[in-house]
């Protein structure tokens, strides 16, 4: 059974435009908010541990994703870590070409069992090696907002 | 169990908690814009009707002259069969009186409150509406059975959509 | 046919609040942890997890399903996502009791979370997507046009009025003063009612449930898992969802037949005949307050028409004879559209087992039902509950 008309010239065929007028206001919620706050106001690191399955979460959870409890108290880690995993980005998100690739990474941090995504900075692409020690940079208090952005990025240790 | 025996979650905010900076918020505005591919029956759908008619589809099998037209009949499961004009008239099947606008903000004090209306298509087979808008008639007198006429808009003002219908009018007697 | 009874044994729930500062996601773990706390589990019990949520576009969270799935217990277990709109609470227990009843799973975490208010100014926004994108939206329609024209063609076609209607958010939002987590609890007169803004007519504001953010979970168990976690299971003996044409304008607006459908699929699975004098007590969907009397039509609780004629004969109240959302419905209790079907199961599981404080109707009930109702006006979702 097939359609009983078709149209084979790709010239042809119409559409109808239009767009999806929504706006978004994200709270970030019990577990981050303390998280980017210490950021912002102290320049500190902060992490969350389930006592019970000792899963130590990076950046901060309000619970634990194994055991759904409650997580209330936090842990300073110093945010240093480890490369498990980079690339080189050459395109931009509309395709075109980057004028300096940027180093995407994966970040083990110390002290956590999570991975961080992020950037890193003051390193060229082929010095970065997998397993190398990397520390992270933050924009100077007065520019911080509490945003992903305060971290500028993740240099060699 | 008794719920009253348990501390419920879900932290209450104020929209002012938000606007202070008590909490962390991020403000993201999606740039999100689609082509919506028309497919053959609403392509010649939007073509007629920028030619001021309307255009339904019939299915064979049961007998149904189907607004908005489509190539397949979702009852009987199988592709539909012709191409029929109908009537730019119909019949109001329910209305309403809206002061709101799309996003929920209010219609400005003094404007007139949309008229948005399902309306059953002379022609095509009973009971078959479409969503439309009313106009030329004072919100009071919307009556439902009401018969109702398409205003266009002028020839050289369409352009193959569903507002190439301005809105629909009442009609005499 | 052939396949395990299944049991509710365990719920949880959280406030209904217009804005909460939780996460989506942390909503979800607060009231699965506490469902799992009422029954005395762990997630170490939990063989599968069963999630439903409303459209991406309300939490601007793109694959919602995964999105949800560390704070809805999915942490490498099987995991689904249910979605139909309004309809998702009460087919997320659907699915939940499907994995059970299979006999694939012996226990399942049915978790329910919306937050709406990261949609700002206004989740209208996202509703207004749900229309035809050629055919309809070019209109500039909001949600509230749909409820209104169904709302007029059924007041039309019976006769009922607007005063008559009113009487349904009156008694929900009153029944909401006793939930512990009702957003909207309040004493109002159908003057009230009548007297707020009209958004579109015949839809007043008072006449609407509120944009919400909450959560709501259950712990589903097959019989010989659920006879050891607890002495009070309640049953769950039908399950029906039905849907349909996706145009809506052309569907009967005054009779949900696929609400009719839906609910005979359930009874015919429960062995119910009489729907009228089994179904004890009920929580019909109310999203508008015409539609807890629309649904109740269509769940053949009422005749067609008629079910006004019990709200006004007193017998839709707490106390009398057929009360219908005791709970405080979306009306009272709040709207996070996936959690307030759940609430509405969690309301009949409690009001089954006596456990349902103020709010407890008289009687002993044994038999009762929760649906939900959603997509573009055309999917109906109901569970028959036993105890």
């Amino acid at each position: 059974m097939g359609l009983t008309e078709r149209i084979n010239q790709t010239d042809q065929l119409s559409y109808y435009e239009g767009q999806i007028p929504v706006e978004y206001v994200y709270t970030y919620g019990l577990g981050l908010e303390k998280f980017f706050r210490a950021i912002k106001d102290d320049g500190k690191f902060l992490a969350s541990r389930c006592l019970e399955c000792g899963i130590t979460y990076f950046p901060v959870r309000s619970f634990c994703e194994r055991c759904l409890g409650k997580i209330e108290d936090t842990v300073a880690v110093p945010g240093t870590g480890k490369v498990y995993a980079f690339t080189v980005v050459h395109l931009n998100m509309d395709e075109s070409p980057k004028k300096e690739p940027a180093l995407v990474a994966l970040i083990d941090v110390d002290g956590t069992d999570c991975r961080f995504l992020h950037y890193l900075t003051g390193v060229e692409a082929y010095e970065v090696r997998v397993g190398m020690k990397v520390k992270p940079i933050l924009k100077a208090k007065k520019d911080r907002r509490g945003h992903i952005e305060d971290i500028l990025g993740f240099q060699p240790a | 169990m008794e719920l009253e025996k348990f501390e419920l979650g879900a932290t209450p905010l104020k929209e002012s908690a938000m606007k202070d900076g008590k909490v962390l918020t991020l403000h993201k505005k999606p740039n999100l814009k689609y082509a919506w591919d028309n497919g053959p029956a609403i392509d010649r759908y939007l073509a007629e009707l920028k030619k001021g008619r309307i255009i339904a589809r019939k299915c064979n099998k049961c007998r149904r002259i189907m607004i908005p037209p489509r190539m397949f009949c979702e009852l009987c499961w199988r592709p539909t069969d012709e191409w029929v004009y109908v009537e730019d008239t119909g019949v109001v099947n329910t209305f309403s009186i809206c002061y709101v606008n799309w996003d929920a903000s209010r219609i400005k004090k003094g404007d007139k409150p949309h008229l948005p209306a399902v309306i059953e298509i002379d022609g095509a087979s009973d009971g078959m509406g479409i969503l439309h808008v009313l106009g030329e008639v004072e919100p009071d007198k919307v009556k439902i059975g009401m018969k109702v006429k398409a205003v266009w808009k002028k020839p050289e003002e369409r352009e193959g959509a569903i507002t190439d219908i301005l809105y629909f009018k009442p009609m005499r007697g | 046919m052939a396949y395990q009874r299944v049991a509710i044994v365990g719920a949880g729930i959280t406030k209904f609040v217009r804005r909460a500062h939780e996460t989506g996601k942390e909503l979800a773990a607060q009231a699965a942890k506490m469902a799992l706390d009422s029954c005395g589990m762990t997630m170490k019990d939990i063989e599968s997890v069963s999630l439903g949520t409303a459209p991406d576009a309300f939490d601007g969270v793109h694959m919602k399903g995964e999105y949800l799935s560390d704070g809805s217990g999915g942490w490498r277990k099987p995991y689904m996502r249910q979605f139909v709109g309004g309809g998702t609470g009460v087919f997320a227990p659907i699915h939940g009791w499907y994995h059970v009843a299979s006999g694939m799973f012996d226990t399942c975490l049915v978790v329910c979370s919306e937050k709406m208010s990261s949609c700002h100014p206004h989740p209208q926004g996202a509703f207004k997507t749900i229309f035809d994108h050629t055919t309809e939206q070019a209109l500039n329609p909001t949600l509230i046009w749909i409820f209104a024209l169904e709302m007029n063609r059924y007041m039309s076609t019976y006769g009922i009025t607007k005063e008559e209607i009113a009487l349904v958010s009156v008694k929900n939002k009153k029944n909401a003063m006793d939930h512990p987590a009702a957003q909207l609890p309040m004493e109002i007169t159908v003057e009230d009612v009548l007297n707020s803004e009209t958004l579109a007519w015949p839809v007043n504001r008072l006449d609407i449930s509120p944009a919400s953010d909450g959560a709501a979970a259950i712990v589903l168990a097959s019989e010989h898992t659920a006879k050891r976690i607890t002495d009070k299971p309640v049953w769950i003996d039908g399950v029906g969802w039905n849907l349909d044409t996706a145009y809506w304008a052309t569907r009967d607006l005054y009779y949900p037949r696929y609400v009719e459908k839906a609910a005979r699929m359930a009874y015919e699975m429960a062995g119910i005949t009489e729907p009228k004098r089994e179904i004890e007590i009920a929580e019909p969907y109310d999203p508008f307050d015409y539609k807890e009397l629309h649904h109740m039509e269509g769940l053949l609780l009422a005749d067609r028409g008629k079910a006004v004629e019990m709200l006004l004969d007193g017998k839709t109240q707490r106390d009398g004879d057929r009360p219908m959302c005791p709970s405080g419905g979306a009306l009272g209790v709040g709207n996070p559209i996936a959690a307030t079907g759940l609430m509405k199961v969690i309301e009949i599981f409690l009001q089954l087992r006596g456990e349902a404080g103020k709010r407890q109707v008289p009687g002993n009930p044994r038999c009762g039902l929760a649906q939900a109702w959603g997509d573009l006006m055309q999917v109906g979702t109901v569970v028959v509950l036993r105890r």
